[in-house]
């Protein structure tokens, strides 16, 4: 620091000087972000305010919320959730394929999308959007809109879709939703709104109308382009109601749990007042892929797959009873006056009508029965006997009561009614009724065809001595619904003498030694009682070939094993549960059936859903918050 | 700080009666409202993303009391402790940068952030006052002694630091970069021809860039030539702004951090425009142009080039940065992720304006003549 004088000096100097010049530029720099935003806030803000020229209000309607599906104890079985969507409007860009392209980098679209998109592209006029990509992530879409001035024509928008946190488990029963078709829209404008869906199959589409809302309305300004500027008046539309189903998830889940692998349908019902507890049709499938749109190799493997996952076995699926059907036919003799309880009818291992010898399971034959004999050692000749004196329309007559044959009033769309044959159905076939067909169809086979909701049905009439009538709906809208209260369904208007005699030979099949299915006793130790009945239906008529060779069913090719059944109901005092097993080719009711049927019972006694208001093992918290989300 | 006398002569008390007081006094505003905005901003943003509603807000509150820490411990150095830490600082943050394009973290195309646990580090951010210091240092020390080549020194670091800056890319921290490097050589004194010749030399850069690559010249064409869907964070910014008025909506009554994805970062100020009004935007603003303004001038008065420089250099660094991220969301100039000092979201930069900020503190600090500088 020689000379601090003469350096200040020069600095001062250079420094002023310069340092003004930049001062300045810093000074006119932050005068610029003033002005703009005395322009934007100031005097645009006011053109927001008074609504300029280029300005106008739009009045829209808005698609409410769909309404959810929750299980008994509020487990959401169907929701919503957000949807962040590409499109691609042809129109903005030169070079759409060079846009995908461009997107691909960023997200990765397969080739069967890029055909697609390419696809529809061409269908739409450009000023159309077309769909590049469902279901962005965040991330996704965070990159989207970043890297926005490289995808020329694509811009995100914002829609919810349906949620089936369960996927396959309820696929049968919630269904799916898929977006309206031009028919839809034409009945009922709101569906014209982008990001509706409508229900296309299960309780989506039973209830859709329930779930859907009303629309509300808003009012908003909107600038020359068409962009929204805000928003003036909003009428809240009506969001969907709720639906409450009967099932409990954690049955479902045990249920589906126990089937395993098999193709098998099960129906667990509260007897007393026909709720649905659980109902799985196995294999199935998962419907959340029919929002993303279906591949057609997916789509080929569903149809071409002869265990039929996208089929609710459940409703739709039609089996012969086979023994399971020995209680309808029972009935029937009894109201026919054709046999009397005590009344012994001999078993020699085969019954004759003409020259037509029609065979009893067992070879050797069980002697002389009486009727809950006959329905313990599940006797067919027994049987053949009661349906040939009691006839074809008694015994229709009779299974209808019970539930057999008659279109169920499930709120499934696709349930079939099944078939009970009669003179009048034969005839209008144009052809004669043949004794025979009566004969076979006292065990069960022949015609007669039934779904095992049905079965289940028939079940818990048996048990109950009331016409109840399955169904899935507890609440809507958080409303009760009819048929919660078992006084809710009329008598079945059969005698009760009758209906007991038949309920102990059922007791006797799973509790006294020599009965048909031992395999199904409930442990000793739970102090209740089931009783059930098991059935074998053939699905081809064993020759006497086979028969005199030593046929072993298990021998055949799958499809054409029989049927493995179990109708049950406990506890047998009280009844409370009734369900129906029908696992597919599975050979023999009494080593199959039962045995699952067995676990499922136990297992619907323990957590005794139609008991509670609340899950088992749930807390007080854990239940709110689920019925909260 | 009450309670410190004029008397005392412990290093806390020295510092308080020499720094500069009312910038200290601006910055502290300016994290608190940093504080504020994030409160407005961040628990919409975190929510989208699926972290809890506090996530930003318990990591910024960290990074804002961790930055104020900074802001006091670096300006009590002595201005060759700011030289030290400065150079160290520069090589540092030099090798990290370097490192981003082998080691970086890649986010949204970009390769510019080091992750760590908890955080993302951004060296770029600290190389930039660290280096605004070195080359103020190089500058000054080669016009003191010939035999040092200071200006070449510092120019082939510049363009080591704009080498990385391009490949990371990272075109709006080269901007501000270049800039302050260019200020601080035209205050240094360089020869005003040279000067004329590096304006030149960077607007016939930019000209090429426009001419020679096709996506440069698509975001050109894009900026001049907006389309409701090629603008889309300006528009939404810009409608923002608007909505706010005068007044604001009021704290918590935006819209737009619902639909901008860096509401909390880059666009902050639009988020401050719609919920607090046109006044609270034109304080925060004024609050950087005092900063600015009163650096500058506490500069006149200064005698040692090194200070000048190094202050210039923080001083035009700070500014600029405000006004890139006040301006793109302004859209008057096109989105460029920089964020707002202090006030946005993001602990590399709230760290580095921190850092910076505690060096012009540092340097602006009355010092009795003799002091060495």
């Amino acid at each position: 620091m020689a000379h601090p004088i003469k350096r200040e000096t020069r600095h001062a100097n250079v420094f002023t000087r310069r340092a003004l010049l930049m001062m300045g530029g810093q000074v006119a720099l932050l005068g610029a972000l003033a002005a703009k935003l005395y322009q934007v806030q100031i005097l645009q803000g006011g053109r927001y305010a008074t609504l300029a020229d280029e300005n106008r209000i739009s009045a829209r309607l808005v698609a409410p919320p769909r309404g959810r599906m929750l299980d008994r104890f509020g487990v959401v079985l169907g929701g919503n959730k957000i949807n962040w969507r590409a499109l691609l409007i042809a129109e903005q860009t030169t070079d759409s394929a060079a846009t995908l392209a461009a997107f691909s980098r960023i997200v990765p679209l397969s080739d069967y999308e890029q055909a697609r998109i390419e696809r529809e592209i061409h269908r739409h006029r450009r000023f159309i959007p077309t769909m590049v990509r469902e279901f962005l992530s965040w991330e996704e879409m965070a990159a989207i809109e970043v890297n926005a001035p490289d995808l020329p024509g694509i811009v995100v928008d914002v829609g919810t879709s349906r949620l089936y946190p369960f996927n396959e488990l309820y696929a049968h029963l919630v269904g799916y939703v898929a977006p309206p078709n031009e028919d839809d829209i034409e009945d009922e404008p709101m569906l014209a709104l982008p990001g509706i869906r409508v229900g296309r199959a299960g309780l989506e589409k039973y209830h859709d109308d329930a779930l859907r809302g009303r629309a509300g309305a808003v009012q908003m300004e909107v600038n020359a382009f068409g962009r929204v500027i805000r928003e003036l008046d909003r009428q809240e539309g009506v969001p969907g109601q709720d639906v409450g189903l009967t099932l409990d998830a954690g049955l479902q889940q045990a249920v589906a749990r126990r089937i395993g692998e098999d193709s098998a349908s099960v129906v667990v019902m509260d007897c007393r007042n026909g709720e649905v507890l659980a109902m799985v049709s196995n294999p199935s499938f998962d419907p959340t892929l029919f929002n993303s749109g279906v591949s057609p190799a997916q789509w080929a493997e569903w149809t071409r797959n002869r265990r039929a996952p996208l089929i609710n076995k459940a409703t739709s699926g039609l089996y012969a009873p086979g023994s399971t059907f020995k209680m309808a036919t029972a009935l029937a003799g009894l109201a026919a006056k054709a046999i009397t309880p005590n009344e012994r009818i001999s078993c020699p291992g085969f019954f004759d009508l003409g020259d037509t010898r029609f065979h009893c399971w067992r070879k050797g034959g069980h002697g002389a029965l009486d009727l809950r004999g006959a329905l313990k050692n599940s006797c067919d000749v027994y049987f053949y006997e009661v349906a040939r004196r009691a006839g074809i329309d008694r015994i229709a007559e009779t299974s209808h009561r019970l539930g057999l044959g008659v279109m169920p009033q499930i709120e499934l769309p696709g349930a079939r009614p099944g078939l009970i044959p009669t003179r009048a159905w034969r005839h209008a076939q144009g052809k004669a009724w043949n004794i025979g067909d009566a004969i076979v169809s006292g065990i069960g086979q022949g015609y007669i065809q039934v779904t095992p909701v049905q079965l289940a049905t028939y079940a818990s009439r048996l048990a109950t001595g009331r016409m109840v009538e399955p169904h899935l709906t507890r609440t809507l809208g958080g409303a009760l619904q009819l048929g919660v209260q078992a006084a809710d369904w009329p008598p079945l208007d059969v005698p009760d003498r009758d209906i007991r005699l038949v309920r102990e030979g059922m007791w006797q099949v799973v509790n006294e030694p020599g009965g048909t299915a031992p395999q199904a006793r409930l442990p000793g130790e739970m102090r209740i009682q089931m009783a059930g009945k098991t059935g074998s239906s053939q699905v081809r008529r064993v020759s006497r070939e086979q028969r005199e060779h030593g046929f072993k069913s298990e021998n055949l090719p799958w499809e054409f094993r029989p049927h493995a059944l179990f109708v049950a109901y406990a506890p047998y005092d009280t009844p409370r549960y009734a369900l129906a097993v029908v696992i597919e080719h599975g050979n023999a009711g009494a080593a199959v059936a039962a045995p699952v049927a067995r676990d499922i019972m136990i297992e619907t006694l323990n957590r005794d859903p139609a008991g509670r208001i609340e899950p088992p093992g749930a807390k007080l918290a854990d239940v709110k918050s689920r019925a909260a989300g | 700080m009450p309670g410190l006398s004029r008397a005392d002569n412990s290093t806390l008390g020295r510092w308080w009666w020499t720094v500069d007081r009312w910038t200290l006094g601006a910055i502290g505003t300016l994290i608190g409202v940093g504080y504020i905005m994030m409160l407005a901003a961040s628990p919409a943003v975190a929510e989208r993303i699926g972290q809890s509603r506090d996530i930003f807000i318990l990591k910024q509150v960290v990074f804002l009391a961790l930055a104020g820490g900074v802001v006091v411990c670096v300006s009590l150095l002595s201005p060759r402790g700011i030289r030290r830490l400065a150079l160290a600082g520069c090589i540092v943050a030099l090798a990290l940068t370097a490192a981003t394009l082998v080691v970086g973290m890649e986010i949204k195309g970009a390769r510019r952030w080091i992750s760590l646990p908890g955080m993302s580090l951004q060296p770029s951010e600290f190389l930039k006052p660290c280096f605004a210091v070195v080359a103020a240092w190089m500058i000054s020390e080669g016009r003191r002694s010939p035999r040092f080549y200071g200006i070449p020194m510092a120019v082939s670091i510049f363009a080591v630091i704009a080498f990385l800056l391009k490949s990371q890319p990272d075109i709006g921290m080269l901007a501000v970069v270049t800039s302050v490097f260019f200020i601080q050589l035209y205050i240094g004194g360089l020869n005003v021809f040279l000067v004329g010749i590096g304006t030149l030399g960077l607007g016939g850069a930019a000209a090429a860039a426009y001419l020679l690559f096709p996506h440069v010249q698509m975001r050109v064409q894009k900026f001049l030539h907006p389309t409701i869907e090629s603008a889309y964070q300006p528009t939404m910014a810009l409608e923002a702004f608007g909505n706010g008025g005068l007044l604001g909506r009021g704290p918590g009554e935006g819209s737009v951090k619902d639909h901008l994805p860096d509401a909390h970062a880059d666009f902050v100020y639009a988020v401050a425009g719609e919920e607090f009004g046109l006044l609270i935007c034109l304080a925060i603003l004024g609050i950087f142009a005092f900063i600015v303004l009163r650096g500058l001038l506490r500069l006149v008065r200064e005698q040692d080039l090194f200070i000048v420089l190094a202050c210039t250099g923080l001083v035009a660094g700070f500014g600029l940065q405000a006004f890139v991220n006040m301006a793109s969301s302004l859209a008057l100039i096109p989105t460029k992720g920089m964020t707002l000092p202090f006030i946005s979201y993001g602990g590399s930069s709230a760290l580095a304006v921190a850092l910076g900020m505690g060096m012009l503190l540092a340097l602006t600090r009355r010092r009795h003549h003799g002091d060495a500088p």
